[in-house]
């Protein structure tokens, strides 16, 4: 593989989980409107394949755990992207991965708990 | 203005308590009003019928013995409310027995009663069964929760087709780029095969030289330009090629009168042998290029804008000269590949060069030698005419083995010899000179032929020391008045053949005989022969018979050749001859060709 192309792969994964992050995000909000929400959330598995329609479930205070490291990303447990990230947890229902170099730069970029974070989708975040 | 009218007057209630009654009965709602120490005192239908049980049938009893076990909460809400002596409200969900069914989720508004402000009378309960309100709900919660969840999931998958679709383009992308850098390797291969091409087809180095810098334009670049080190250190233009014939008189001005300094780019490459590319070239660096004004105008006026100087290497280390390729305001710019190219296109004409220059050296030393060997031209002999032709074979870098030579050897007498060493090169070549120098002295010390040829045979055995031997006829010409008398001797050689002036051909006895150099025993024979008026002696090395296709019958195919010459002169016959031999070998001829024709002139007279 060409470094270019590394590179582009490398933006394109970091986007696409950055996505599924936000996705997840409003889902939790909307979720935590309910006077129930469930115990278990099936959010979007935020790793960066684009073949991926898995859900992974979570509850609320798991998924803030994970939510508290803006590089940090919740995906199925065979869904780890070892070039660009590193596994650090691992449970039976899902794996926590943080994002080297430039897709953790993105990552940061676009964490949507920070009031000035870029939509990961925008055409001029590289 | 508020309206002052008073309201309509509403008749008195002739039985207030069966009024409240009635109003008690109707609530939808459960009421219930319990003792201090938390008996019913009374219950309405609704919460009777909530309960399972008769309103009257309450009466007396806890909460816990009404609706089971499972209501101790609701007894805790009791008793709080009495300890509090405030209202409290809260949700609680209950099986009473009597009733059975499922669970039953109500809401539960308790308050304390009393009578004149102070006196409690005890505790009030309005009960409303929320159970079929609440499941409404808890289905309305499902259906948003798998709702956000349905939608974040589409949402994922919008952007998962996106970046799918994304990457789906760029691979197209990457295969267009692909396919094009594969077009222009190509494109390079076609243009290296067809300059490599052109470049083997001649050894003329200008020639070629001018043909690949037409090539190169407009192909790697707009104009272009071959400068060559002259052997007197002076700069040469080679050749010159622009792509826009506008501009192709300004460029032949620029090319004629171009005249780079030492300091200047060009300078700086010869001397360091490595290549220099400018870019978006200023005006300070086009002095660089050039100093003279007019030139530095012509520059400007043809719109050079990159620059790049390539050495053109020879194959010791050297530098022979430069390829410099320029590109003008059409916007293009050297790529990676260019420069690559640039840089072989450079290393090829180098060897080119070095291999046409060395070609030419070769040339000159064999042609030299070549002329060595042979006489300068042939004398001039009364009653004799004389005509020789010699076609070298092949490489025109190699001296052929071919000889022959006319000579005085004795006041009235002459010699001819004709020869042909085994081998090409500089072997071939110093026993061709030694063989046609010994045949010289010997045959001045020595009228006999054969005699000449035992001499020469001796020296290339032993005294020469060089394992090689060759083929010769040595001929005494003595001329007498009308007449030719030839004494021959050969050495391995061909029968020379006679034509007489009748038309007949008669090949001369003892052709062939010994090899000289072969064996030390080798004895050589004399044959004397006589030339009537109008008889011609030809001589000839195998080169004119041995053929591929003459398949044996080279010399039946020169006689029949020599035969149609009757009458004609010496020199006519050689060209026949020559031009015979020529076309059987297709036009070039595989071996050297060497002819010496020795005619006694039909009226009497000679000339050379």
């Amino acid at each position: 593989m060409l470094e270019g192309d590394r590179d582009w792969r490398e933006e394109r994964i970091a986007k696409n989980e950055a996505s599924f992050r936000l996705i997840n995000e409003r889902l939790q909000d909307g979720l935590r409107r309910l006077p129930h929400p469930p115990e278990l959330i099936p959010f979007v598995c935020e790793c960066g394949s684009r073949r991926c329609t898995g859900a992974v479930e979570l509850s609320l205070e798991e998924y803030e755990a994970v939510r508290a490291h803006p590089d940090r990303f919740a995906v199925l447990p065979d869904h780890v992207f070892p070039e660009y990230e590193n596994v650090v947890e691992r449970h039976e229902r899902y794996v926590v991965v943080e994002k080297l170099g430039v897709a953790g730069l993105i990552s940061e970029l676009t964490d949507p708990r920070d009031d000035d974070a870029v939509d990961p989708l925008a055409p001029d975040l590289s | 203005m508020a309206d002052r009218r008073r309201p309509p007057a509403v008749p008195a209630c002739d039985e207030p308590e069966a009024e409240l009654d009635a109003l008690y009965c109707a609530l939808p709602y459960g009421v219930a009003l319990l003792t201090p120490d938390l008996r019913y005192r009374s219950v309405n239908p609704a919460l009777a019928k909530l309960h399972g049980l008769p309103a009257e049938e309450h009466v007396g009893r806890t909460v816990a013995e009404i609706a089971g076990a499972e209501t101790s909460e609701a007894e805790r809400l009791t008793r709080e409310v009495l300890s509090c002596g405030r209202p409290i409200e809260r949700q609680l969900a209950l099986r009473p027995p009597a009733a059975g069914g499922p669970e039953r989720l109500l809401d539960v508004s308790c308050f304390p009663v009393y009578r004149d402000r102070h006196r409690l009378l005890g505790v009030g309960a309005v009960v409303r069964d929320v159970t079929e309100r609440h499941r409404g709900q808890a289905e309305r919660d499902a259906l948003l929760r798998e709702a956000l969840v349905a939608r974040a999931h589409a949402q994922a998958a919008v952007v998962r087709n996106q970046a799918a679709r994304e990457e789906s383009e760029a691979a197209l992308q990457e295969a267009e780029r692909e396919r094009a850098r594969a077009e222009a390797a190509h494109r390079r291969a076609s243009f290296l095969a067809t300059v490599t091409q052109r470049l083997a087809s001649s050894m003329d180095y200008r020639e070629t030289l001018r043909e690949v810098v037409s090539s190169a334009v407009p192909y790697i670049a707009d104009w272009c330009l071959v400068t060559l080190v002259a052997p007197a250190h002076q700069l040469e233009v080679l050749g010159f090629a622009h792509g826009d014939p506008a501009r192709e008189r300004l460029a032949e001005e620029f090319a004629a009168g171009y005249e780079p300094h030492e300091r200047s780019t060009l300078g700086r490459v010869l001397r360091s042998g490595r290549p220099e590319v400018l870019t978006d070239l200023t005006v300070e660096q086009l002095t660089e290029l050039v100093s003279d004004p007019r030139q530095l105008e012509l520059l400007q006026r043809l719109g050079a804008c990159h620059f790049g100087t390539w050495p053109i290497p020879d194959q010791r280390g050297g530098v022979l000269g430069t390829l410099s390729l320029v590109l003008d305001e059409s916007g293009r710019r050297f790529s990676d590949e260019d420069l690559e190219l640039a840089e072989v296109l450079a290393t090829r004409a180098g060897l080119h060069l070095s291999n046409a220059r060395l070609y030419a050296e070769r040339s000159e030393v064999a042609h030299t030698l070549q002329a060595s060997l042979l006489p300068r031209e042939l004398p001039s002999i009364p009653g004799v005419e004389l005509a020789s032709a010699f076609l070298p074979a092949g490489d025109q870098t190699i001296v052929g083995g071919d000889f022959f030579d006319v000579f005085r050897s004795a006041d009235r007498d002459w010699t001819a010899i004709l020869g042909d060493v085994s081998g090409k090169g500089a072997r071939a070549a110093a026993i061709t000179a030694a063989a046609r120098h010994t045949l010289r002295t010997a045959a001045v010390v020595n009228s006999d032929p054969a005699a000449n040829l035992e001499l020469l045979n001796r020296m290339l055995l032993g005294d020469l020391g060089i394992p090689e031997f060759c083929t010769a006829v040595c001929a005494r010409l003595r001329p007498r008045t009308g007449r030719l008398g030839v004494t021959l001797a050969f050495g391995g050689h061909p029968p020379a053949l006679v034509l007489r002036a009748c038309g007949r051909v008669e090949p001369v006895p003892g052709g062939r005989g010994p090899l000289i150099g072969m064996f030390a025993e080798a004895e050589f024979e004399d044959t004397e022969l006589e030339l009537e008026p109008g008889d011609l002696l030809l001589l000839y090395t195998d080169g004119v018979t041995d053929f591929r296709q003459a398949g044996g019958r080279g010399e039946l195919e020169l006689a029949a050749t020599l035969a149609a010459q009757r009458g004609r002169s010496a020199a006519q016959v050689v060209d026949a001859v020559t031009e015979s031999a020529l076309a059987l070998q297709g036009g070039a001829p595989r071996d050297d060709i060497a002819l010496l024709a020795i005619r006694c002139p039909a009226d009497g007279s000679g000339h050379a």
